[in-house]
Order: C-alpha cells, then sequence, then structure tokens
C-alpha cells in the first residue's frame, strides 16, 4: 500500500516520537537497530550469560517504551540507551557476584606454559580464554569503558557522555586495562613470540 | 604523562590495530615508547586483535531471543490504551505525508470525479407511469428528471378505495370525500413523485369504468 508509513529512513530520535503515539511499526525498526547490539552488549557484560542478556534486553526495551516521555531528544538515542545499558549492569554488580559462564577453566602456571605445545590454534584458544577471564575480574568501570570501546566501537567522546565523565578520564581508564590485561596475560609471551615469528 | 595520554592516546591506539612494532617508523616508534615497551605493545595489540576475533565469532552464534520482540509489542499495546484526544487530534493536524503521495491522492480524486461521477448524473429520462383503475388501465409518459439508472422499472399506481397502492405499498390517499367537482388539487407524494389527482374518483357514477364512457375517463386525470 502507498500510504503505509515507512520507518527505515527514519532517525533514531524520529523513531522514539513515533513509539510515543503508540506506532509499533517504529518500536520494531527501534528494535531491530539495536535489539542485537544491546544484546550483546550485556552478554560480555554479564558474564557471557545468555539468559540473563535476554531479560536485561527484555528490560531495556520495556524502558524505551515506558520512559518514552523522559527521554532527551537533545541526546543521542544510541547514548541514552547505552547509558541506560551501563546503569542497569551497575545495579547487577552492586547485588550480586557477575560470575563467567560457559567458558572453559583452564588454570596455568609458569611450568604449564614452558610444557605447551607449540600448536597456535591450541595457544590462540588458551590465550582468548584467558583474555575473557580476565576481562570478567575487572571492575565495572574499567571493564565498560573496554566493552564500549573495543567491542560496540563507540568513540571517546561518546563513551564519556554515557559514563558521565571527561574524555580524559575515558583515556585514562583505557589506557590502565590495557595495561593491566597485558600484565595478567604475561605468561603467553611464548604465543606471541611465535605469532611475531610466523608473521615474519 | 597524562597531558601525553590525551594528547597522543588516539594516535597510539590506531598503531596497536593495526601496526606491529616491527613496522614502526622513527617517530612512531619514539611516541609508542612515551607508554609502553616493545614486549608491552606486542602484548597489548594481541589482546585488542585477539579481542575483535573472540566479538567476530560469538556474534555468529550470539542473538537476543525472537520471543523478546513480540513480548515487547505486547506489552506496548496495553500501556496505551486510551490515547488522549488532544494528542490523537494534534498529531491528525501534525501528521505527515510525502509530497508524491498527495499528489496521487489529488489526481484519483480528480479521476473518480470525472470518469465515476459522470455515470450517476441527474438525467430527464421517459417513464411510463401505469394507472390501473378498476377494469382500466391508462397509461401515461411523463419527463421526470432522477439519477439514470439502466432498466428501472416502470412506476405502477392502482387506485382502489381511495387508496393508491405503488408497487405493493400502501401509502394513504389524501383526497378529498367530498362530492366536489372543483376539488382542489390533491397531493400526494409517493416516493418523492408528486401526485395530483385532479378529479376524485368518487366523483364517478359507480365502481367500474369502461373504454367507452369517456366522461369517465376525461374526469379522472393523473398529474404528476
Amino acid at each position: 500500500m502507498v500510504f503505509i508509513k515507512k520507518h527505515r529512513n527514519s532517525s533514531d530520535e524520529e523513531l522514539m516520537l513515533h513509539i510515543g503515539n503508540n506506532d509499533t511499526k517504529a518500536f520494531e525498526e527501534l528494535y531491530n537497530r539495536y535489539g542485537k547490539k544491546i544484546h550483546y552488549y550485556f552478554f560480555k557484560m554479564l558474564g557471557n550469560d545468555k539468559e540473563k542478556a535476554n531479560d536485561f534486553t527484555q528490560d531495556i526495551f520495556l524502558k524505551v517504551i515506558e520512559k518514552n516521555s523522559s527521554y532527551n531528544k537533545c541526546l543521542k538515542f544510541s547514548t541514552w540507551l547505552y547509558a541506560l545499558a551501563t546503569n542497569m549492569c551497575r545495579n547487577e554488580y552492586k547485588h550480586s557476584e557477575v560470575k563467567l559462564k560457559h567458558i572453559e577453566e583452564y588454570k596455568y602456571t609458569a611450568e604449564t606454559t614452558y610444557n605447551i605445545s607449540f600448536d597456535t590454534h591450541y595457544d590462540n584458544k588458551n590465550f582468548k580464554i584467558n583474555l575473557e577471564k580476565e576481562l570478567n575480574e575487572l571492575d565495572i568501570n574499567h571493564k565498560t569503558t573496554f566493552v564500549l570501546r573495543y567491542q560496540e566501537e563507540l568513540s571517546i567522546k561518546e563513551i564519556a557522555e554515557i559514563m558521565e565523565c571527561a574524555e580524559g578520564t575515558v583515556k585514562s581508564r583505557l589506557f590502565y586495562t590495557l595495561q593491566k590485561l597485558a600484565q595478567k596475560l604475561k605468561v603467553f609471551n611464548q604465543v606471541i613470540e611465535k605469532d611475531l615469528w610466523k608473521s615474519n | 604523562m597524562e597531558e601525553q595520554l590525551n594528547n597522543n592516546f588516539p594516535e597510539y591506539e590506531k598503531l596497536l590495530k593495526t601496526k606491529d612494532y616491527g613496522m614502526l617508523s622513527d617517530s612512531e616508534r619514539s611516541m609508542v615508547n612515551r607508554f609502553s615497551t616493545e614486549e608491552e605493545y606486542s602484548r597489548i595489540r594481541k589482546i585488542i586483535l585477539s579481542n575483535s576475533e573472540i566479538i567476530n565469532e560469538e556474534k555468529k552464534t550470539v542473538e537476543p531471543d525472537p520471543e523478546i520482540l513480540k513480548n515487547l509489542i505486547r506489552a506496548m499495546k496495553p500501556v496505551r490504551a486510551s490515547p488522549d484526544a488532544y494528542k490523537v487530534v494534534k498529531n491528525i493536524f501534525e501528521y505527515k505525508i510525502p509530497a508524491y503521495q498527495f499528489a496521487l491522492l489529488a489526481a484519483a480524486s480528480i479521476l473518480l470525479f470525472f470518469f465515476i461521477l459522470p455515470s450517476e448524473r441527474i438525467v430527464t429520462v421517459q417513464k411510463p407511469v401505469y394507472v390501473y383503475k378498476t377494469d382500466t388501465i391508462e397509461k401515461f409518459i411523463v419527463n421526470k428528471p432522477e439519477p439514470k439508472v439502466q432498466n428501472s422499472a416502470p412506476i405502477n399506481y392502482a387506485i382502489k378505495d381511495n387508496q393508491v397502492t405503488l408497487n405493493n405499498h400502501t401509502t394513504p390517499d389524501k383526497s378529498q370525500t367530498s362530492n366536489d367537482n372543483n376539488s382542489s388539487l390533491n397531493k400526494l407524494e409517493i416516493l418523492g413523485i408528486n401526485v395530483d389527482i385532479k378529479d376524485k374518483i368518487e366523483n364517478s357514477k359507480s365502481k367500474g369504468w369502461s373504454m367507452l364512457d369517456d366522461s369517465s375517463l376525461v374526469k379522472f386525470l393523473v398529474k404528476i
């Protein structure tokens, strides 16, 4: 039909206006744009827990419907949404211990790494497992900054708005997080050297 | 250090994502060395690249439950079940449609007016009117303006006992009961058609007329 409203070309802020008028098609379009992103954000922030990620995704979009009138139109919608998501994660961290789920446990020591076979695939896999483990053990602010920057690929400015801090603070947190992770994963130096040898 | 971090961190990050330590130019290397050693640089680069690989792998399999959207739409409707009347009226006036849709609507309206409505224009048609009296049927041809309808049935009146019957519908006869020959015109409205009975049937001699009785025929005239 010619006169059916099409929301594909509407901005996020325009869609929010339509949602305020009970337009389910506008809401569906907004969900299609951000549902998967937000779900993955929750998945990483809440210890790779799919069930919790589903619950939180549903909750946040319910808030989008209910708090539609309180949405500040001057603020970019994605910034507002991620700020809401970050606050939800902060509350979850306060009330319960977020444990990493569905990650294989691999305990490493200096001896283990010395005896490890130099199969790149196996070493890389272990590196990734331990990276996830270490990421999950970061405090909420550093973890949020890292996830928003290297997973959601937001700019420093956007992260500063979401976390309500200065851009300099965001940069410091990122740098500190990278250095801390590098320190914790020092034991995997052999993996890195092998990669460098292969790339040369 | 803080100031250097503020100014150079974006560039430092960019190098981490794109170049190994061995591929850095002299100026780049001197900038990197302000933040980390070669070993640290390599480890951090590995962390960033591995993190990207983890994300790319997980995004293929990690998806939200499809029931979430259905639940949300279901939840949406009752919340706004009774919209504010003022808002509804305001939205009607603020409703925007693209210009091409408006142009299409205007063109469709014009086409409707020119091609469809003329078939319903009022035209003057000749309709046969049959007046039934006892043993006699009189036919009058009248010119009457009405909507053009194909195969419209002729109008049939039957007059009996001061009742005018039209196609089985009985309407009250408002004609006078006096024996006055100069009775005023009585108007009878039957489905929008004014029927003037110039003279009353009661003035006739007796029940039943024949075609031979011209005077009776002359008396009885139905004017439409």
